[in-house]
């Protein structure tokens, strides 16, 4: 089911009233009632995955009291172990089997040797990925004592099978979020209040921001032979606007929606294209998954206590298990490799830390140095979304050859393939994404009005008919999500 | 809890009050939308030939230049139609109207096959008209399901153009020009089979009525053009061979058009293109048939 579909719209209202209405009054039951309608909404896209997520679930659990009632360190590593060992292998089986094997078939065929390897024809179960890291996540703070094993399974399962975070996050951690599922939730109007206008905000980004520059992008990379420099650098834009809407889009309706249910999840995304640096950038973009891995992969590595060796061999580390996390492809690898290189030399030289807030919001304006700034982040976010978004490196590699050649300064020869007030329409509706954010940047969603500016009740219902008529007006063609396929 | 369901009570009531407030700007402002509005509800009105098509006859069949030569004629052609709208809106014409004496279809066959799609689709703005539904105006709201009606509103805006441009007896006039530059290419065959199941109700249907049908393939852009004969028989679907009038004919369009006063756009001719090839049509088809 997807965040911006029909389905949905008749869905979560039908939640919200059984939750707050029918079983308000006990806790166990209003947990019972999320965890039954999390299944309804995942068996949505395929109800076979059911089974995988409840298996990877009850192993958690199970793994995880083992752990507890472990009488020695062994027992409890092997439990710790197992259950890692069991979870990586389901994500590793689903989503980077047949990388593996045609990669090492292709290997063995350079030394001469031919091979028919056996390939599977499976999809891969939408969300795999980000359910196997909340369970890793509380298999490893169990292990570390960091919380209690779970002894209640409806509980725990409903931590990780929780409808708005289930298939794209926010990745979350047991110890944030599973004390919530074991307290009376109030409903409290102005958090419910802010949850649709944080869910107003997501559908804008993913239907109008998302929706259409996924149209320019997949029609300039999906023919970026044919495309002169220009033309293929608006095309690395649109696709950097495109991921942007998409994942912070979706981020924005899981948070809003779960608000509604009075449960705070992670905030994700934290304007990421106003970042002053790269090392900024990474704070604020897929917050959720930077911090896991941070903790999980970082911390357990020697973080940046060692030397300088271990500093860059740890960075490296994590952002490309940060990229094969995406996806199995080379591109993947590349893309984190390059943001590794780009984040190296603010942290050789201590300056990784220093930007921890957003830009000053006393100025309508950034000063001319951090304009400076913003644009040349974002100049390098661009160009490694290059990889992320090429089929082949091959292919990102001829796009930079493109662009970083004289056909940058030609016309954009794509323009003539597009009705030009369509564009100028999605051109516009990019500006006003950036300019919202700009001045709501110091908030936690574009849509988050400060009650002593904005008190005037017309005002803020007029800004909402706005951007319904956006939504309405000039939504793109219904998209998956990207993140769905990580 | 109270105050929450009201504020999301008043928020579906901005969704419809938003959607209502676009149907009459469309009424009001949209020259398409008023046209469909308008021949859904026509009601004994007395034609000699209607046409049907869609975009390139809209634009290219000049229903007033035959009314003038005694062939009182509407074009009921509509943009982005396909035949098996055309079909309905015939259909409801006969139910409400006299028969006329001849059906002008008018083809696309050099932009594509979307009028004769193996997959019938719904024009949306006919839909809206002619088969009014609320749980079809709740999942495509008035606002999303006539998106590119505003786009059309923005350009009759900005476009000296597009608010020059006129709707008369059903045809899209406008004196826009944008020449058409391509080329010819003699190995450009016929893009698809005229088998539609619709396209052969449409010919049934008139054939009980006893109402002549003439189908002609409209001239393209020069590059989309045939070598085909000026005249060649199709077999429809159901097995009843017919008569095409092959105006996308190269060398018929190259003597009728002048590629540099005759096109709007791609395809798609502009009043005095559709004056050339109306005053064809008539001269060459309507009166010998």
């Amino acid at each position: 089911m997807l965040f911006n579909s029909i389905e949905f719209a008749v869905f979560l209202p039908i939640v919200f009233l059984l939750y707050w209405f029918v079983f308000q009054k006990n806790i166990s039951k209003q947990n019972l009632l999320i965890l039954l309608v999390s299944y309804v909404f995942y068996a949505w896209w395929d109800w076979r995955f059911l089974f995988l997520l409840a298996f990877s679930t009850f192993l958690d659990f199970f793994s995880g009291l083992k752990i507890e009632q472990a009488k020695s360190q062994a027992q409890s590593k092997f439990w710790l172990v197992l259950s890692i060992g069991i979870n990586l292998g389901f994500l590793g089986f689903f989503k980077y089997y047949n990388f593996f094997v045609t990669e090492l078939t292709a290997a063995i065929a350079n030394a001469g040797i031919t091979i028919d390897p056996w390939t599977l024809k499976v999809i891969l179960p939408v969300g795999i990925s980000f359910y196997t890291f909340h369970g890793l996540s509380y298999i490893i703070d169990v292990y570390k004592k960091r919380i209690i094993a779970e002894k209640n399974f409806v509980d725990y399962a409903v931590f990780v099978s929780y409808f708005p975070l289930l298939v794209a996050g926010p990745i979350e951690r047991a110890t944030h979020l599973l004390p919530q599922f074991k307290v009376a939730r109030t409903f409290n109007y102005d958090k419910a209040v802010d949850g649709l206008r944080q869910i107003l905000w997501g559908l804008f980004k993913k239907v109008v921001i998302a929706d259409n520059c996924a149209t320019y992008a997949n029609a300039i990379f999906n023919a970026s032979g044919e495309h002169n420099g220009s033309s293929l650098f608006l095309g690395a834009l649109f696709f950097t606007f495109q991921i942007y809407g998409d994942f912070s889009g979706y981020s924005d309706i899981a948070l809003g929606a779960s608000r509604l249910f009075g449960i705070e999840l992670l905030r994700n995304f934290a304007f990421p294209y106003f970042s002053r640096d790269i090392a900024e950038f990474w704070r604020r973009w897929h917050i959720s998954l930077s911090t896991w891995f941070r903790d999980y992969l970082y911390f357990p590595l020697g973080g940046s206590q060692g030397g300088t060796w271990m500093k860059v061999r740890n960075t490296f580390i994590i952002f490309i298990v940060s990229g094969f996390w995406h996806g199995a492809n080379w591109t993947f690898l590349a893309w984190g490799f390059l943001n590794a290189l780009y984040f190296i030399p603010l942290l050789l030289l201590n300056r990784n830390r220093n930007y921890l807030h957003i830009i000053p919001t006393h100025n309508l304006f950034p000063s001319l140095k951090e304009f400076f700034q913003i644009g040349f982040t974002f100049f390098l976010t661009v160009i490694a979304w290059i990889f992320f978004r090429s089929d082949t490196i091959h292919q990102a590699f001829a796009i930079l050859k493109e662009i970083f050649s004289k056909s940058l300064f030609q016309i954009p020869n794509f323009l003539g393939k597009n009705d030009p007030i369509y564009l100028m329409i999605h051109v516009a509706m990019v500006g006003v994404l950036i300019l919202v954010e700009w001045l709501h940047r110091d908030k936690q969603h574009g849509l988050q009005f400060n009650p002593k500016t904005l008190h005037s009740k017309w005002r803020r219902w007029s800004i909402y008919s706005i951007i319904v008529i956006f939504i309405l007006l000039f939504g793109g063609k219904q998209n998956n999500f990207i993140y769905f396929q990580f | 809890m109270v105050q929450f369901l009201k504020k999301c009570g008043w928020f579906l009531v901005l969704l419809v009050v938003l959607n209502l407030l676009y149907l009459v700007l469309l009424l009001c402002f949209s020259p398409g939308f008023k046209k469909v509005y308008d021949i859904a509800f026509l009601k004994n009105q007395k034609y000699d030939l209607l046409v049907l098509g869609n975009s390139m006859a809209l634009d290219g069949i000049d229903a007033a230049y035959l009314t003038k030569n005694g062939i009182k004629s509407y074009n009921f052609a509509v943009a982005g139609d396909h035949v098996s709208t055309s079909l309905m809106l015939l259909e409801t014409y006969l139910q409400n109207n006299p028969k006329p004496k001849t059906v002008l279809i008018g083809l696309s066959s050099s932009i594509g096959n979307s009028y004769l799609n193996k997959v019938p689709f719904t024009n949306p703005e006919v839909e809206f008209f002619y088969h009014p539904s609320i749980i079809s105006n709740i999942t495509k709201p008035p606002l999303f399901n006539f998106q590119w009606l505003f786009v059309d509103f923005l350009k009759i805006i900005i476009s000296k153009d597009h608010r020059n441009a006129q709707l008369i007896q059903g045809q899209w006039k406008t004196k826009k020009v944008i020449p058409d530059g391509s080329h010819f290419n003699p190995n450009n065959l016929p893009k698809w089979s005229y088998n539609d199941p619709y396209l052969s109700k449409i010919v049934a249907l008139c054939d009980a009525k006893g109402i002549q049908v003439i189908l002609t393939e409209l001239p393209g852009s020069a590059s989309n053009r045939n070598a085909l004969p000026y005249t060649y028989t199709a077999t429809l679907a159901s097995g009843k061979g017919t008569i095409i009038y092959n105006l996308n004919n190269n060398d018929a369009a190259s003597k009728i058009l002048d590629p540099s006063k005759d096109w709007l756009a791609a395809d798609h001719l502009n009043e005095y293109g559709a004056e050339k090839i109306t005053a064809y049509l008539l001269n060459n088809v309507l009166r010998q048939e």
